[in-house]
């Protein structure tokens, strides 16, 4: 046999059949090139696959978080930008380097710790203790094998022993802490002069002439803004309700067609006995619960009274304290083999056993209540207003249509529609871009009377709705091009302007050869302020003073220390116009006590935090600069 | 080879190929499956000393937590001894060391984070224990031997924290101008969490002619 395939299996014929066997060889795999029907992917980490689905669901993830964060109103540009994106990517790409590190290094995770770990996940506890039902009741609703979960757990637990035991094993030595006190406390002892622009505006000179020069050369500073008058149509629902003719005809027939929404439904009052069968029995316990079931129910017939009865042997512990009285039910409230017994039984009699959802039951109805109606009478008025509102919103979308197609074929009139659809033509006085008063204090309707055709080519606009119930088309009859304001209106502008202007240049220059002067004088800020009869203050400040505006403790903070032989005297300008002169006299360092150097005090521990994240932040940039990342940026674009 | 053999002929040739070669086959065979055994047992071995490693890590965490510095050493030195190749024997002298700081034993600190540096089998925890070194012979007033650490070859990464500690280091020797430099590298690379480092830069000042010239 084998004789004979070797003979026959030579020259081409082999060569055919080896052929033929090859291609699904060669072609093994090639889905993943070509893309279709392959997985997208966002990045390769190492030759690790990160997925589009992944990403996806990381995303959605993150944007749950941002919306919880913001209690629904999230700044559009958070959730959707590409910013998001990034960082989701870098989480996904960082989390991909860390567990395969987290591999490669030899992190690992004994099973002992993977229980610890589990015990103390909070859901699956009970009182403060763990729950072997409660978690295989969780993982069986989340429908997740216990082996996958632990599995999880251990893998998480692996990746975040490297972060967890660096920010464990980080330190701040002594000094460091001690210095870095005596830096934040640290007291600043000065002297200055304060030359404020405001001092200046008195004496400052301006002619008309340099006036009207600023207003040339800044006219665009002082125009007034573009206006325009428009005429509109406008649809309103609650206008149409009113107008809407309603006959005591069709009212009936509406009441008829909503009945459901005036009928309070059947109700019995029930009481019942519970055998609670637990999930975990298995059939022969079943067995015995049933036959205690129908001792009880044997009992009933004896002639005991249901509600002693319930108050001693049912396991509903709420309602046996009540002779096992639920209250009122409707169907739907319990279960349905509950509802099909409760809503079939006569009054006053106990039913047989069955069996729900919780376990066997017998139950007894002691009070019914038929379903009812409201009458006519007693819903007009709703029926009325709901039928209004109701015919209002069908003619509103009908005229709507109507108004679009119709200003549209006539896109030089309003006319036509207003004919058409029985409307007055109403016109608005001046309004802005930015402002107008009645329907144009509406943004919406300012943003459609700006756009290109409307405003420019006096066309109709699209049709816009002001707000829910309310739309609009209009026109622009009218336009005020933007133009320069008179010089007169705007002189004590420009003049304000100037005087700011030239108060600050004046106390920059004043300032300046002040302290040209005291650099050469030699003399200390306070004996030069008396000579030139300015006012001196001092302060002693820490950095986080209230009492000096910000830019100047920070320019403060920054003077070199004086010593014997040289001292510290500068200058500088603030935002506000004003030129400080400053003498630095004493730089004081705080006594630090033994007890702020321990490691609780809340400075401290922000220094630790900050440094351990420092430190974080580097490890994890060098292991992903050390791993071979591709990038698919158009998978998330 | 001659086409016409029967079936009888080529079970002789394969009975005398056997006889030639099977205890080749036969021996590869069982080499390879040795072979095989033994890298499972061998990686098993690892994983489990793995394991083993972390729980003693977990409870020299413990022994750091209540501050017994020689039951934490005695618990390191078995760490670096039977388990010298995982990760823990690393972090376990880094964890001795932060102890060490919070006694102010700096010597102490200063010999476990030198085992973390030199004996660690990981390049990233080595650099981990490098730079914590730095910090601990800055408080042992030795910036000598801080910027000699400082100089070897350090990841991108580091770089605003190597240049804070260079800044630390100068400002130690009285260099202040050298101190200036780094800081000012340092706040350039940096990102977030630099109060401190913003807080030591802005107290030296600009430099002054009259400091350049002392």
């Amino acid at each position: 046999m084998l004789q004979s395939i070797r003979d026959k299996a030579t020259g081409w014929i082999a060569y055919i059949i080896v052929g033929l066997i090859s291609i699904p060889f060669l072609f093994w795999g090639i889905q993943s090139y070509l893309g279709a029907g392959g997985k997208r992917l966002v990045a390769e980490v190492n030759g690790e696959e990160i997925s589009i689905e992944e990403f996806q669901r990381a995303l959605q993830q993150q944007q749950q978080q941002l919306r919880e964060m913001f209690g629904g109103k999230v700044p559009a540009g958070l959730i959707e930008g590409p910013e998001i994106k990034q960082s989701v990517l870098d989480n996904l790409i960082r989390t991909e380097v860390l567990r395969q590190y987290s591999q490669k290094a030899g992190f690992r995770v004994s099973d002992a710790a993977i229980v610890e770990a589990i015990k103390n996940i909070p859901i699956f506890q009970e009182n403060g203790q763990f729950n072997a039902k409660k978690y295989a009741l969780i993982l069986a609703q989340q429908r997740m094998d216990k082996a996958a979960f632990e599995h999880q757990i251990r893998l998480e637990e692996q990746i975040n022993q490297l972060p967890r035991m660096l920010t464990a094993t980080d330190f701040l030595t002594a000094p460091d802490k001690q210095y870095y006190l005596s830096l934040k406390d640290q007291l600043r002892e000065f002297d200055y002069i304060a030359l404020l622009s405001e001092q200046f505006k008195a004496n400052i000179q301006l002619t008309d002439a340099e006036i009207a020069d600023y207003y040339q050369t800044h006219q665009d500073r002082f125009m007034t803004p573009e206006r325009v008058k428009a005429s509109y149509l406008i649809l309103d629902e609650s206008e149409l309700a009113k107008s809407v003719s309603i006959s005591d005809e069709e009212l009936h027939r509406f009441y008829e067609q909503s009945l459901d929404m005036y009928r309070t439904p059947e109700a019995r009052k029930v009481r019942r006995i519970l055998i609670k069968v637990p999930e975990t029995a298995n059939e022969q316990e079943k067995e015995a619960l049933k036959k205690k079931a129908e001792d009880i129910r044997t009992r009933l017939n004896a002639g005991e009274a249901f509600d002693t009865l319930a108050q001693s042997v049912s396991d509903d512990q709420l309602s046996a304290k009540q002779g096992g009285t639920l209250g009122w039910v409707q169907k739907g409230d319990f279960d349905p083999a509950f509802d099909a017994v409760v809503f079939s039984l006569p009054l006053g009699t106990p039913s047989e056993v069955f069996e729900d959802a919780q376990g066997y039951e017998i139950v007894e109805v002691t009070e019914l209540r038929e379903s009812e109606v409201k009458p006519f009478d007693a819903v007009r008025a709703q029926l009325e207003r709901d039928l209004r509102q109701r015919k209002a919103e069908k003619i509103l979308v009908e005229d709507s249509e109507q108004l679009l197609t119709l200003t549209y074929e006539n896109p030089d009139s309003l006319e036509p529609a207003a004919d058409a659809l029985g409307l007055e033509i109403q016109t608005t006085d001046w309004f802005t871009r930015g402002e107008g008063a009645g329907v144009a204090a509406n943004a919406a309707f300012r943003d459609a009377a700006f756009q290109g055709q409307v405003k420019n080519e006096g066309q109709n606009s699209d049709v816009i709705e002001l707000e829910p119930g309310k739309q609009l088309v209009l026109r622009v009859t009218e336009v005020a091009a933007a133009a320069p304001r008179p010089l007169d209106d705007v002189q004590d502008e420009i003049r304000a302007i100037l005087v700011e202007q030239r108060a600050r240049e004046q106390a920059t220059t004043q300032g300046e050869a002040l302290l040209q002067r005291l650099h050469e004088a030699q003399k200390s800020l306070a004996e030069s302020a008396q000579e030139e009869g300015l006012e001196i203050l001092s302060g002693k400040v820490k950095r986080n003073d209230a009492n000096l505006p910000k830019e100047a403790l920070d320019k403060l903070f920054k003077l070199r220390h004086p010593t014997a032989s040289s001292r510290m005297l500068t200058g500088f300008g603030l935002s506000d116009g004003s030129y400080w002169l400053v003498e630095l006299k004493q730089v004081e360092t705080p006594e630090i006590t033994a007890e702020q150097l321990g490691g609780e005090a809340q400075a401290i521990q922000a220094l630790a935090d900050s440094y351990a994240r420092r430190l974080l932040d580097a490890v994890y940039q060098v292991l992903v600069q050390r791993a071979e990342i591709k990038l698919y940026r158009e998978s998330i674009e | 080879m001659n086409d016409y053999v029967t079936d009888e002929q080529r079970v002789e040739e394969l009975k005398k190929w056997w006889v030639e070669n099977g205890a080749y086959l036969l021996g590869g065979v069982i080499l390879g499956l040795a072979l095989l055994f033994g890298w499972n047992t061998w990686r098993n071995h690892q994983e489990s000393q793995r394991a083993a490693a972390y729980d003693l890590y977990t409870e020299l965490s413990a022994a750091v937590e209540e501050q017994s510095l020689e039951q934490a050493k005695t618990l390191v030195a078995k760490l670096q001894q039977d388990y010298g190749a995982t990760p823990y024997a690393a972090l376990g002298s880094m964890a001795l060391a932060k102890l060490a700081v919070k006694t102010t034993q700096y010597v102490e600190a200063e010999t476990a984070l030198t085992e973390a540096m030199t004996r660690g089998k990981q390049a990233e925890l080595q650099e981990v224990a490098r730079l914590r070194l730095v910090r601990v012979k800055l408080a042992l007033k030795k910036p000598d031997d801080a910027l000699e650490l400082l100089s070897a070859e350090w990841p991108v990464a580091y770089l605003s924290l190597t240049e804070e500690l260079k800044g630390d280091a100068y400002l130690q020797k009285g260099d202040r101008a050298a101190a200036r430099t780094a800081y000012d590298k340092a706040l350039l690379s940096a990102t977030s969490g630099i109060e401190f480092l913003r807080m030591k830069r802005d107290d030296l000042g600009e430099e002054t002619s009259t400091e350049a010239a002392s």
